[in-house]
């Protein structure tokens, strides 16, 4: 079996649903014959033609409400922004329709809007935001942010089955950068299920998305100097798996949460919250924060270095928490 | 049933409607959505329709009042109906407006409480902005205590950022009066954090010295049932939720625990270390490893000492290490070499570091990661001496499993760091701790003390020169580490020029299997050994 | 691209009577003699007619679709969409309606006969104040009411007020949110998932002349209109935007014209004239199953209260609400069923009884209802696991190269 990219895993992911369901469509702007910016839907149009891989004008509230409509005969649209960035110009479709429907007048939204995310290209403000948290703080959506190729498939295809709006992440940093092998079978990973990436009894790296790696690589570092860190990979942050935030917490009494999202009104501080609610027993130093800062994403790469969170920051953090 | 008749809401931020005329007189009968009355309010005008068919018993607000929405306004009894008396009561019902003032201001009496008032003209000590996008930071450590004097410029306390670990130093000369934030705690940029100078009161808030003095003192005296040292900083016991609930649902005071943590702040270990004494108090956790210091856990007796003239039978380990010893003896014919290091180097970079060290890593700084990155360099170098015998063939270890020799009360046993070659400084002394604490509370793990390719063995801590060690089977050598002192030493400098200083030495003794090791090769070894501590370079984390 | 298919033969309500200055055609039988300007009166600001107001006004012309029993059905659901609203205006005033209410009078037929010209399998995505098209799509009063209300028994159980309410199920209407042109792309997204299944439907949706200033309204128009899906937008041109006259909304003569932009026929029609209002949907209704795509109807009207309850509408001058006064959909289209001898004044009676003994039973089951039980405040956020059901049938699988296997993509796409 190949070894693939997470890329690749997301377009086989797709192209396995659209078999699987023909109820299962993509729509978006250049999605067809050019196959999307970042090529996920190359090739799709010649095997399920212009009908299932829809062309659309520039207009991601458009994209997101037209597929809410399908959905409301029944399909199972999947929609991508050529940056999660454009998001933004959904908002109100996304917030306002397709989060409160189901609630609302008992209508599902069976539906998928996914796209690029995040930094690290030099993308610049515009095509590197980290926009997930406006919409976990949304009742009514799922928000799916995988780190490996192996969770970015089983997740799009679970996000394709699921029976209300997921919002699906892809880190763009990651898309060409990580490989694996995946399952010949088929298999799906189920939404809302965080993943130990990493086994350690020191201090917990609880984050998800291409930090994921950052961790990893202090991980590494620390380890050398006897400091056994464990990786919680959230892969889905809405809706939040309690337990595993809880069992890591109870397991190492310390914890780390790592974003590449801004700090204010990140996730991490949702997590503390949660730890503070439901864990407060186990702690036995403060939760610490490390994550963007709190601006927008520079272009110029030291800029966007010194935005970001790094290695250094992660191990920094760690040193100071084992000695509190 | 009677049904109230209500002011209703004109507009959703409409709090109140003035009832302009009744269209009804009280004992009128009304039909449903017949015109009953008219409003006025802030955006419109409106007649109202009666909300149900019956008898007009009652009008409760009169033309004219301007009420509150909901507030009812009349009463319509069922149709035939008796009217209602109508009660004195209506016009009562008129100034809600009033509500509000019963709910006035307090007035202001609650004056800030004395202690908190700093200075009469003092200078603020503030915590500094460390970069742009620094929004706050962690003070770590005093430097001074309430009533030092300080120079401008003089360093007074240390502070952590996201970004940069700094010492700050006194804007201003004068005498510490108050100290406001206490060790480990974090607050926002500009915030107050000490007074020079003034009428501060020096007793507004009592600093941490004791329990800087703890941790600072390398376990000098090992703490007989230490005081109660976290409980000193000012009344309150620093630990964590976690400590907090060991402690409560194992009876143990937290009172008489001293911590090993940031500020004497008793951490999770602490806590467990002092349950499996028996709720003594935990003594610092490196300090029967340490080279310089008598190890505290060791010199106290936990058992009656026997009768003498008694018969005692041998204990499992005592039988185990009986066995070990002879048969290493019988097995390998040892020879042991005698080397002399210059520790001055080291010793002057572990007195400057110390104190900042363990504040900065958590862990105390000993000699032991020194003495055992040195080995592991030595080793890396002379293969040999990291080998053991099988039957007719040597083994040339993978890698380097650092056995650590640990004095227990109750014997000796030798837990092992395995891929000891990987882990940088911190990571070494961060081990040795680790084993040498869970040794202690019988916590190893069975696969923890098997598989060593060299041992390590501190016999100096109690003033010898040096000791000839038996080699732990099946390794080939082990490094008997003797006792740190000060000698006067002729050291000749690049021109050839004697002179006689004051330097501290210490004896190293490499006990050695003959069979695979000769003499050379362990003379290599410990000069290896010796060069890699004198010329000591490497970062120490 | 053609017009010509929202016009039709002469002497007929489909019949034009002009174009408009860009070429789109015009059916009404009068201009508006009159507009609205602002000006300095005495130290304060307001508005002033400029030209006449007491021009007479015109009899209907017949529909070119509707026979005597559809026409007096339309009558009939005007009927009920209005004493539908008066009821509520009085619970209003009695505390029984909760927040604010929206209220059609004047557009009775703008609703009605829009709605009506809808198919059972097509979709309707109202305004807030298009309740009489819910009732035409199969909903009750007491539906409307109970909304109001916030009582359990509502559409939507008590989570949402007034006409956001809708049924994905049988009736095909969407729930309209406060965010005005959003339903117009979601419209358009339902023809595309039935075009999936094989079916060309039609959507009926609107906006006001207010609303049609935001991009969700441009964007989800030019969707429909370049994926040529059957989405009617039907502009209700009621004068006010809230308080703000027309003429402070945008600056063309007619927003039919902007059909031309979109590349879809557009028609501009007399929204108090329900044959005329009937004509052009069902018109573009055919051009949706004919698979033609989409359609723009401009309907110039009067919205004769204020914006809620709260809001009396003393901004519009005595003459102007006078003018559409004397042109009231209902009387209108009472007076044209005479002329065509459709119907007699005991008959108007007898429908004008049975709707208002429909009404106050109703209003009797909507008083009654429970409230809402407080424990469902937030369930249903999130639908279960389990199939969703193709509402238009197995999706139609067309002549794609089903060989084609999925090879590594080749390209860097943005960024590497």
């Amino acid at each position: 079996m190949a070894v693939v990219t997470y890329l690749e895993a997301i377009r086989q992911g797709l192209w396995e649903e659209m078999e699987r369901d023909p109820a299962v469509f993509v729509m978006g702007e250049d999605v067809g014959v050019y196959g999307g910016a970042f090529k996920v839907t190359e090739g799709f149009i010649n095997r399920f033609g212009p009908e299932r891989v829809v062309d659309t004008p520039i207009s991601e509230m458009a994209i997101a409400s037209a597929a809410y409509g399908a959905s409301l005969t029944g399909m199972r649209p999947v929609g991508e922004f050529q940056f999660m960035d454009f998001i933004t110009s959904a908002h109100s479709q996304i917030v306002q329709i397709l989060a409160k429907s189901n609630w609302r007048w008992g209508a599902p939204a069976p539906m998928v809007l996914r796209g690029p995310t995040g930094g690290g290209v030099s993308g610049g403000p515009f095509h590197s935001q980290n926009n997930e948290m406006a919409y976990v703080h949304t009742p009514g959506l799922k928000v799916i942010c995988p780190a490996t190729a192996r969770d970015a498939k089983g997740l799009i295809k679970s996000a394709v089955r699921d029976n209300n709006p997921v919002l699906f992440f892809e880190h763009k940093y990651l898309y060409r950068r990580i490989k694996e092998e995946l399952p010949e079978e088929e298999y799906t990973i189920p939404i809302g299920k965080a993943r130990v990436h990493r086994q350690g009894k020191h201090v917990s790296v609880i984050t998800y998305a291409a930090t994921v790696y950052v961790a990893q690589e202090a991980a590494e570092l620390l380890a050398k100097e006897g400091i056994e860190v464990e990786i919680l990979d959230l892969r889905t942050l809405l809706p939040l798996d309690r337990d595993a935030i809880r069992e890591t917490v109870e397991k190492t009494n310390r914890v780390i949460v790592l974003h590449e999202d801004t700090k204010t009104g990140g996730i991490a501080g949702e997590i503390a919250a949660i730890i503070n609610e439901e864990a407060f027993d186990f702690l036995d130093a403060p939760i610490v924060r490390v994550t963007s800062l709190d601006s927008a994403v520079p272009f110029s790469p030291p800029l966007e270095k010194a935005f970001m969170p790094q290695v250094e920051d992660v191990v920094r953090a760690a040193r100071r928490l084992v000695a509190y | 049933m009677p049904t109230d008749v209500v002011m209703p809401q004109m507009g959703e931020s409409i709090t109140e409607g003035t009832l302009t005329k009744w269209l009804k007189k009280p004992g009128d009968t009304v039909s449903r959505d017949e015109p009953l009355f008219e409003i006025s309010t802030d955006k419109v005008d409106a007649e109202i329709p009666s909300p149900a068919a019956g008898t007009l018993l009652e009008i409760k607000v009169q033309e004219g009042a301007t009420v509150g929405i909901n507030t009812v306004v009349a009463v319509i009894g069922e149709a035939g109906g008796a009217a209602a008396p109508a009660p004195a009561a209506p016009k009562q019902e008129t100034p809600k407006a009033e509500a509000p003032k019963a709910a006035a201001p307090a007035p202001a009496a609650t004056p800030p409480p004395a202690a908190s008032a700093p200075s009469g003209g003092g200078t603020d000590v503030v915590m500094p902005q460390m970069g742009e996008s620094i929004t706050e930071g962690t003070l770590t450590k005093w430097l001074k205590k309430v009533g030092d004097t300080v120079q401008r410029d003089e360093p007074l306390f240390e502070i952590s950022t996201d970004k940069v670990d700094a010492e700050i130093p006194s804007p201003a000369a004068g005498t510490l009066t108050a100290i406001k934030v206490q060790e480990g705690a974090t607050v926002g940029i500009n915030t107050v954090v000490a007074v020079i100078g003034g009428s501060g009161s020096a007793a507004a808030s009592a600093p941490a010295p004791a329990a800087k003095a703890a941790a600072a003192a390398p376990a000098a005296t090992p703490a007989p049932s230490a005081a109660p040292v976290a409980a000193a900083a000012g009344g309150r016991i620093k630990s964590s939720p976690l400590v907090r609930k060991i402690a409560k649902d194992n009876n143990l005071d937290l009172g008489k625990i001293s911590g090993t943590g940031a500020s004497g702040r008793i951490t999770k270990d602490d806590a467990l270390n002092a349950l499996n004494q028996g709720g003594k108090s935990a003594a610092p956790a490196a300090a029967a490893t340490s080279a310089a210091a008598p190890a505290a856990s060791v010199a106290k007796p936990t058992s009656p000492a026997p009768e003498p003239g008694s018969l005692v039978p041998l204990t499992k380990m005592r039988s185990i290490i009986a066995q070990r010893m002879v048969e290493s003896k019988r097995i390998s014919p040892h020879v042991h070499t005698i080397f002399k290091v210059d520790m001055t180097r080291i010793v002057r970079l572990r007195e400057k570091e110390k104190s900042k060290y363990e504040q900065r890593n958590g862990v105390k700084l000993t000699y032991m990661p020194f003495i055992a990155r040195a080995a592991v360099a030595a080793l890396r170098k002379h293969a040999i001496v990291n080998a053991s015998m099988e039957g007719d063939a040597i083994r040339y270890n993978r890698n380097i499993n650092l056995g650590i020799a640990v004095a227990l009360e109750w014997g000796l046993i030798v837990p092992v760091i395995k891929q000891t070659e990987e882990r940088n400084f911190l990571g070494v002394a961060r081990a040795i701790v680790d084993v040498a604490d869970r040794a202690r509370n019988k916590k190893l793990a069975p696969d923890e003390i098997s598989g060593g390719t060299f041992t390590l063995t501190n016999s100096g801590i109690f003033g010898e020169q040096f000791g000839m060690p038996i080699i732990n089977q099946p390794q080939s050598a082990i490094l008997g580490i003797g006792g740190l002192s000060k000698e006067a030493v002729v050291m000749t400098d690049k021109e050839g020029n004697d002179t006689i200083a004051i330097r501290s030495v210490q004896y190293f003794s490499l006990g050695f299997d003959h069979r695979v090791i000769d003499g050379a090769d362990a003379g290599k070894f410990m000069s290896d050994f010796k060069a890699y501590l004198e010329n000591w370079a490497e970062d120490i984390g | 691209m053609s017009t010509k298919s929202l016009t039709a033969p002469e002497k007929n309500a489909a019949a034009p009577i002009g174009v408009s200055p860009h070429g789109i055609p015009d059916w009404r039988l009068e201009q508006i003699p009159f507009h609205i300007e602002s000006e300095w009166v005495n130290g304060e600001f307001g508005y002033k007619i400029v030209g006449e107001t007491d021009t007479p006004v015109p009899p209907l012309r017949p529909s070119k679709y509707l026979d005597k029993e559809k026409s007096i059905e339309i009558y009939r659901l005007m009927l009920v969409n209005r004493r539908m609203e008066e009821s509520l205006e009085r619970m209003y005033k009695q505390s029984k309606v909760i927040g604010g209410l929206y209220l059609s009078l004047g557009q009775e037929a703008c609703s009605v006969a829009s709605a009506f010209a809808l198919g059972k399998d097509d979709w309707l995505g109202p305004m807030i104040r298009n309740q009489g098209s819910m009732i035409v799509k199969g909903f009750q009063p007491r539906d409307t009411m109970m909304q109001y209300m916030g009582k359990a028994g509502s559409p939507t159980r008590g989570r949402e007020s007034g006409s956001h309410y809708g049924d994905h199920r049988v009736h095909n209407v969407i729930a309209p949110i406060s965010h005005l042109g959003d339903s117009i792309s979601v419209l358009a997204g339902c023809c595309l998932g039935a075009r999936l299944q094989g079916r060309n439907i039609a959507a009926l949706g609107y906006i006001g002349d207010g609303g049609q200033s935001t991009g969700p309204t441009y964007e989800g128009f030019n969707f429909a209109a370049v994926k040529k899906l059957g989405v009617i937008l039907l502009v209700e041109h009621n004068q006010w935007a809230y308080s703000t006259p027309v003429e402070m909304q945008f600056a063309c003569k007619d927003l039919a014209d902007r059909a031309l932009g979109y590349g879809v026929p557009g028609v501009i029609l007399d929204g108090t004239d329900a044959n005329q209002v009937y004509d052009a949907t069902y018109e573009a209704v055919q051009r949706a199953y004919a698979g033609e795509g989409a359609s723009f109807i401009e309907a110039k009207l009067m919205r004769m209260k204020g914006h809620a309850m709260h809001d009396p509408a003393n901004y519009v001058p005595a003459a102007v609400k006078e003018y559409w006064k004397r042109r009231d959909p209902i009387l209108r289209y009472e007076n044209y069923l005479k002329a065509q001898g459709w119907i007699n004044d005991d008959e108007l009676k007898a429908i004008s009884d049975g709707v208002n003994t429909w009404m106050d039973a109703e209003r009797d089951f909507a008083e009654a209802s429970p409230m809402p039980d407080p424990a469902d405040a937030a369930t249903d956020v999130y639908k279960e696991d389990g199939p969703i059901a193709l509402k238009y049938g197995p999706v139609v699988v067309h002549e794609a190269n089903q060989r084609a296997q999925l090879k590594e993509s080749s390209a860097p796409g943005h960024y590497k």
